[in-house]
């Protein structure tokens, strides 16, 4: 089991955002979460990265009580994650976007005199050429086009080396061709780095092509759980669901 | 990094060359100005600039590198200035340079205590709880009468004999070397890793701390070496004054450095040093003649900054117009119609400095000079509309013209409009303009000089450009 | 002793109320301006400091007579106000707060200066209005009669009208509701830019009047805006953020505070409030009465 959540609940000043939940996520499962707007899918990606910390119950990995630690803690440890707006640093290239990343994984951000432009320039670049970036390198990262912006997230997120990757709408704004290339860059990454994948999607398409584990989240709560199939046919699902998409 | 290959490394680094060869070259600036025989007093402001220089660009690191706006910064230059002070002053053995060690460490155990309660808040709440803490600061300073003197200051503070000699020029070289080598640490602080990573919290605070940065820990540093940096600092202004009063640590203080690394530029690591030079001549020159307006022209010039220069002085100058999209040509036409229009603000601007420190010099004289014989081939005799209009006129159809060569890529006019623009420092050299503007037209000859000379657009003006883009020049600038 | 102890309180704890009571005044309008625009308004010193050398021409020009100005200085901030808010804080009300807090600092640099062109840079004065330069009676203790009947009142019923203009009248109930949750009011199908307008003028009238009302009470001086921006920040940064009951209570504190202060550490008293208010917003930095800030955003 890589990550286990025990018994959710999350409130904000008595509105109660999350309900009880379990979910678990097994090594190599890409597993997703839907479920219509505000149904607290982005709220139970910050209790896990440790963004928000829960009322009650426990967030565990790799069978470790992480719930509570601080977010940087919880990625060192190995999780990975995209946020639903595009999140890069704008104003820095693209090169040092994901040279940050890599010096914090590799523990050599605390150092105070040698210049930052020779270190990890390998590793920087094997990222860049993943994410198909490397001739945009010295490029200011705001004025990249979307596609290119959310494509050097990814290789941000992969600069630490997760072995799972939590990806919060990772289509979201996204032309059709845009979203065929996206879904090929992270199934082909998940697949060579040997990643486990929770996600979040609000595209059907993506989600019965990709999934091999769907949770399906109302209200705060889970309303159905399992393969995507089985969530196919659950009436209520379909009712609450995709019968609204539809 | 070995030892040895880091110092090779350091050997290497040109930046440390320019630095140092600056550093020679500033090194006899005092002897010049004794043996042209100018004023003592540019020493001692020389002084004052190197000091202010380090305190802005350490203040910077915390602005522009870490997008913390502290409002107390003047806090650390109190302490600085009241450790070195009160160590010197109590400690009848206590040696000089050990006092001076101490007043950056002052500063950093400062920033400490007080960075660990202000760097969790964000925004305007770490504005205002490094206000108060610097206000509480200068409150102990002004009011412990028993330690700290109150509000009579520390005074007759012991120092060497040399740094006494009476043309100051000691204490200029001595400050110009720490401040040097002060300041090339914090180049290499900036460029380092944790520089970088200071500047991706910057940017990014949430995906920062989800790569794996501990943030509260990064902000904490960087609120401490600019805390040690500031104390510095402050013990360099103690040392030259020879006291230290509670007003080192006042907050307007803390806003005059805030307003010097936006003048020159927060997003740049030698804006600080250009708005130091910059609001201290300025101050210079304003306060000398009207020193009730000092403050209201400071406001001015910060409303004028926040609406029509948001990346200060330097940023003016470096910034380029471009996306990575661009094709050659557009790319080109884009920069030179950038060019063109940032010439003719510094244009106007310098038209109108001359003319504001005209009125300042001689308020009387708008239409014929008060103090001279008028003559009418001698410019400063003129008044000072008929010798303003002049100029803009004159000036503006010169430019015009200089300007449509450069549009149509013409080597000779690139080298005619530098010296147009070197022409005009003269010019105002001989109408005795003040040094604030003269500083102000010998940042457009910088500016001039730099965009011309860019790899790109050099290429650009030797290859000259094809037919089409001539006419695309044409329609961008219109 | 006891007897001594307890009328040593009794007027300190007076005094407090004095000091509250004043800087109640000028905060309440930087309260309500951040609570509804968002913006921390740096020049609301520069207010204040208009609103009492305002009072010194009104009485200047009529010899003496001082009550009239209580009402015209205000409002004449209130022009004041009003321009500066169409000019400078229009632009930029969708820039980033530290953007407006520089540019608001840049008009306090303005603003204090154009006072020393106007008024000159010495110190001036406004005596208090006839039948209350002296002193009254209460319980044993002499107290100021202005103080106890002009300062205090006025510091009640701005409390009573604020009170009564946010809850009991339909564009009060906008303004709170503004106040609550900023982003709502576009939805409310109000007309934003007056009623922004609108409450930075209420703003304004608030620090006029605090600076009309404590006029008499000391020296008028180019810099008093720096020294009274400080103290108001920390009351309504101690009080919370955008809360109107939170600044009452945290002007309140602060009076006391300063008060026993000079009691018990006579020296170092104001260090002492500042210290103690620092403690306050790190251990709850959305202040006494304020909304809780998610994640110090």
């Amino acid at each position: 089991m890589l990550l286990r959540v025990e018994n959710a609940t999350m409130s904000f000043d008595g509105f109660i955002a999350i309900n009880d939940v379990n979910l678990t996520v097994e090594k190599g499962q890409m597993a997703c979460i839907i479920g219509p707007n505000g149904a607290g899918k982005s709220t139970m990606f910050n209790l896990i990265t440790g963004h928000l910390t829960p009322t009650e119950g426990r967030v565990f990995f790799h069978d470790e009580d992480i719930t509570g630690l601080a977010p940087h803690t919880i990625c060192q440890k190995g999780m990975g994650r995209s946020f639903q707006r595009t999140n890069i640093f704008p104003r820095l290239s693209v090169f040092e976007n994901v040279q940050v990343a890599v010096l914090a994984h590799a523990r050599k951000s605390f150092n105070f005199f040698t210049p930052a432009k020779d270190l990890v320039q390998e590793e920087t670049y094997a990222l860049l050429g993943d994410v198909g970036l490397v001739d945009e390198a010295h490029s200011i990262s705001g004025t990249l086009s979307y596609g290119f912006q959310k494509q050097l997230e990814m290789a941000i997120t992969l600069a630490s080396e997760p072995e799972i990757l939590l990806l919060d709408e990772p289509t979201a704004g996204m032309s059709p061709q845009e979203t065929t290339s996206t879904i090929e860059l992270v199934e082909r990454i998940a697949q060579e780095r040997d990643l486990t994948l929770l996600f979040t999607e609000h595209d059907m398409d993506v989600v019965f092509s990709v999934a091999d584990k769907i949770t399906v989240f109302h209200q705060g709560a889970v309303l159905a759980e399992g393969k995507p199939e089985d969530v196919r046919d659950n009436p209520d699902v379909q009712r609450i669901y995709l019968g609204e998409a539809a | 990094m070995e030892p040895l290959s880091q110092a090779r490394a350091a050997y290497r680094d040109p930046v440390l060359w320019c630095f140092l060869a600056v550093m020679a070259l500033m090194f006899w600036v005092p002897e010049l100005i004794i043996y042209m025989g100018w004023a003592d007093f540019w020493i001692i402001f020389l002084t004052e600039v190197f000091i202010w220089s380090l305190f802005a660009v350490a203040f910077n690191l915390l602005m522009g590198y870490g997008g913390l706006i502290s409002f107390g910064q003047a806090a650390y230059l109190g302490i600085g200035g009241y450790t070195a002070g009160l160590l010197l002053k109590y400690i009848v053995w206590m040696n000089f340079y050990v006092a001076l060690i101490a007043a950056p460490i002052g500063g950093a155990l400062a920033a400490l205590v007080i960075g660990y309660f202000c760097i969790r808040r964000t925004h305007i709440y770490f504005a205002i709880l490094t206000l108060a803490f610097g206000h509480i600061v200068y409150l102990i300073a002004f009011k412990w009468y028993d330690f700290t003197g109150g509000d009579n200051g520390l005074i007759g503070i012991p120092v060497p004999d040399w740094v006494k000699d009476p043309t100051f020029a000691n204490y200029y070289k001595f400050v110009l070397v720490i401040t040097m080598i002060a300041v090339y640490l914090l180049w290499r602080i900036v460029n380092s890793p944790f520089g970088k990573t200071l500047t991706a919290i910057r940017e990014n605070e949430v995906r920062a701390d989800f790569v794996g940065v501990d943030v509260q820990r990064f902000k904490l540093y960087a609120f401490m070496i600019a805390g040690a940096f500031s104390g510095l600092a402050g013990a360099l202004i103690m040392i030259n004054e020879r006291s230290v009063y509670p007003d080192l640590a006042h907050w307007t203080q803390s806003t005059q450095v805030l307003l010097m690394s936006l003048l020159g530029g927060v997003y740049t690591f030698f804006g600080p040093v250009v708005g130091a030079f910059l609001l201290l001549t300025l101050d210079a020159d304003i306060t000398q003649n009207y020193p009730e307006i000092w403050q209201l022209f400071l406001g001015g010039i910060l409303v004028l900054i926040l609406f029509g220069l948001p990346g200060g002085i330097v940023g003016f100058i470096q910034e380029r117009d471009e996306t990575s999209a661009d094709d050659q040509v557009t790319k080109m036409n884009k920069l030179i119609a950038q060019f063109s229009r940032k010439t003719w603000y510094f244009f106007i601007g310098a038209v109108v400095f001359t003319a504001f420190f005209a009125i300042l010099q001689a308020p009387d004289s708008w239409w014929i000079s008060e103090d001279w014989d008028f003559e009418l081939l001698s410019l400063v005799t003129w008044g000072i509309i008929p010798r303003t209009v002049l100029q803009a006129v004159v000036g503006a159809a010169l430019l015009w013209w200089l300007l449509r060569g450069v549009r149509s890529y013409q080597l000779l006019f690139r080298w005619l409009l530098l010296a147009f623009t070197v022409l005009s420092l003269v010019l105002q050299m001989y109408l005795e303009t003040p040094l604030s503007g003269l500083a102000i037209v010998f940042l457009w000859n910088i500016y001039c000089f730099y965009v011309l000379f860019q790899d790109d657009i050099r290429q650009a003006f030797s290859d000259g450009v094809p037919a089409a883009a001539e006419d695309a020049a044409r329609e961008a600038a219109d | 002793m006891a007897d001594f102890m307890t009328n040593v309180f009794f007027v300190q704890l007076v005094n407090g109320l004095f000091i509250a009571a004043g800087i109640y005044l000028v905060a309440s309008g930087l309260s309500l301006v951040f609570g509804v625009l968002g913006i921390l308004n740096f020049a609301h010193g520069s207010l204040y400091m208009y609103g009492a050398f305002f009072v010194f021409t009104y009485v200047g020009f009529t010899a003496g007579d001082f009550w009239p100005a209580l009402f015209i200085a205000p409002l004449a901030v209130v022009v004041l106000g009003i321009v500066m808010e169409i000019i400078f804080l229009r632009p930029i009300y969708k820039a980033d707060p530290l953007y407006q807090l520089l540019l608001t600092y840049g008009l306090v640099l303005i603003f204090g200066d154009l006072v020393k062109l106007i008024w000159g840079a010495e110190n001036q004065s406004v005596a208090r209005p006839e039948g209350f330069e002296g002193t009254v009676t209460i319980a044993g203790s002499l107290f100021p009669s202005y103080q106890i009947f002009v300062l205090l009142p006025a510091g009640f019923l701005t409390l009573i009208g604020l009170y009564l203009f946010l809850n009991r009248t339909a564009v009060g109930r906008t303004v709170r509701a503004a106040t609550q949750d900023r982003e709502m009011i576009g939805a409310l199908g109000v007309n934003v830019r007056l009623l922004y307008t609108g409450v930075f003028a209420i703003g304004a009238f608030l620090g006029g009047l605090g600076g009309a009302v404590l006029a008499p009470m000391g020296a008028l001086y180019p810099g008093m805006d720096f020294d009274v921006i400080i103290e108001i920040f920390l009351v309504v940064v101690l009080g919370g953020l955008g809360s109107m009951a939170g600044t009452a209570l945290g002007a309140l504190i602060y009076g006391e505070l300063k008060s026993f202060g000079i009691l018990f550490v006579p020296e170092l008293e104001s260090v002492f409030i500042y210290v103690l208010m620092a403690v306050v917003l790190v251990a709850r930095p959305q202040g006494l009465l304020g909304k809780k800030v998610e994640g110090g955003h």
